[in-house]
């Protein structure tokens, strides 16, 4: 597995294949689903992270299908995926817990606080 | 196949053969289910007259240069790349070299001058007046030549090592070409548009090959480039006193017509070039062993380069100097075609395989 930073599109990729594989398009609709439409994947942005993630181990192709005489292939998380992605859920949830921590004691500037 | 189709991989041929192969095919099927309208009936519409949009350009773009990088990285000729590339990275830095110096010794050339203009060169007779009139010496002229010495910022810079410094010096340097090119332009002292053009494609060229000094390229020689500095402001004065003197002297009635092809940026280009690329000619005809010189190639890329500029700025100059200009492109592609046949034969001598770092001495 790869010790690079996992950006936040492959991050959303890794999360829509947890479920069951997907193919590229089903994936960019998956993504936009879990970021509830943040996340709107480009093609070009989605193959290139699918390369690297292939690259990497943290997926694999699946099969391969022919819908409307065009290619699918469709992609399933590995077991190494399925690792990354937890950590990664793991490091970002501490980090929202430390956020939160700090929050809760902080009155903004206009409400009297130190701003 | 639609107009859609064919527009998107048009696209898709930014990126590099080995991956097309592998991934083109679902990319066109993710990108034309993505441009699929909810109505079937729009489909044939969108399939004739759709266009990947923007955003989906510049997400191909984005993968191109990304994947574009390291072959990029290898031509530069970083350690473990191909002796091939080696070589050519040799070549190539010798040439952002020469061409740095060129532009060092010109702005130092450039800077002697106002001096000289302002009355503050001790010992040397003044001006004469018609050439030191305020409309003529003024805040532009002095901010120009100043803004010019970034070339020598950008030499030196080079010459010891700090790389980054060098670039952005360069950078400096061509902005202010540019916009002196602007600035002739707008107040109607350019003949053509073309010099504008001609002047952003060089000087890009020239950042692009000062990307060949990486950090694991091999070290300058101090002396030895300082040395060529100081010779290269000697060429540079002399070849301005020269012409000037001779042509305002000897040929007065010619003057403005020879003055035209031979001191813009081209001509100057053009004579050096010649005048540096003639006796290397003549010493690898005689001593085969040079032939292998990464000057060959360094030569062969200025030659080319100067062609080209002399080539789009002949509409510059006016009517009666054409034919010198032509004059000045035919010397140039004479000196070209051997030099490019040189350096072409060089480098297909070398393999373009990657052989671990063995290709050190080449430098």
């Amino acid at each position: 597995m790869s010790n690079r930073p996992v950006t936040e599109p492959a991050f959303f990729i890794l999360a829509a294949l947890v479920e069951a594989p997907r193919h590229g398009y089903a994936i960019v609709g998956e993504v936009a689903e879990l970021s509830e439409g943040r996340v709107q994947l480009k093609i070009g942005t989605l193959y290139g992270v699918l390369d690297r993630l292939v690259g990497e181990g943290l997926i694999e192709p699946d099969r391969e299908e022919v819908w409307q005489g065009r290619l699918r292939r469709y992609y399933r998380l590995t077991d190494s995926g399925g690792q990354c992605l937890a950590a990664e859920a793991q490091r970002q949830a501490a980090n929202a817990r430390v956020a939160s921590d700090r929050l809760r004691s902080w009155r903004p500037a206009t409400l009297g606080g130190a701003g | 196949m639609t107009r859609l189709e064919r527009r998107y991989r048009l696209v898709l041929r930014l990126l590099p053969a080995s991956y097309r192969a592998a991934w083109e095919e679902e990319m066109v099927a993710a990108f034309l289910e993505s441009m699929a309208p909810d109505d079937p009936e729009d489909s044939e519409f969108v399939g004739e007259y759709g266009w990947p949009s923007r955003s989906e350009v510049a997400s191909v773009v984005a993968l191109a240069v990304r994947l574009h990088l390291p072959a990029l990285r290898l031509r530069l000729g970083v350690p473990g790349a191909p002796p091939r590339y080696a070589a050519s990275s040799a070549g190539v830095r010798r040439a952002a070299q020469a061409l740095l110096l060129l532009h060092a010794s010109f702005a130092m050339v450039g800077l002697g001058t106002m001096l000289w203009l302002l009355g503050l060169v001790p010992r040397v007779p003044r001006a004469p007046v018609e050439w030191t009139q305020p409309g003529l010496i003024n805040r532009g002229y002095v901010t120009f030549t100043l803004l010019d010495l970034a070339w020598v910022v950008a030499y030196l810079a080079l010459v010891f090592g700090y790389r980054r410094v060098a670039w952005w010096s360069a950078c400096i340097g061509v902005a202010t070409a540019v916009s002196n090119d602007i600035g002739r332009y707008v107040l109607g002292a350019a003949r053509s548009f073309v010099a504008l053009p001609a002047t952003v494609l060089f000087g890009g060229l020239l950042l692009v090959a000062l990307l060949a000094f990486h950090r694991d390229a091999p070290a300058l020689p101090v002396r030895r480039s300082l040395a060529s500095l100081g010779a290269g402001i000697g060429v540079a004065t002399a070849f301005v006193v020269l012409v000037d003197a001779v042509l305002v002297h000897l040929l007065t009635a010619q003057r403005d017509v020879a003055l035209n092809a031979l001191l813009d940026w081209a001509g100057v280009y053009s004579v050096l070039l010649v005048a540096a690329a003639l006796p290397y000619l003549v010493v690898v005809a005689v001593r085969p062993a040079r032939r292998g010189s990464p000057w060959s190639l360094a030569f062969a890329l200025l030659a080319a380069a100067v062609l080209g500029l002399r080539l789009v700025t002949l509409s510059e100059l006016p009517s009666q100097a054409v034919g010198l200009g032509l004059a000045e492109a035919l010397v140039v592609a004479a000196v070209c075609a051997p030099l490019a046949a040189l350096a072409r034969r060089t480098l297909r001598r070398l393999s373009p395989e990657p052989v671990g770092a063995s290709q050190g001495s080449l430098g």
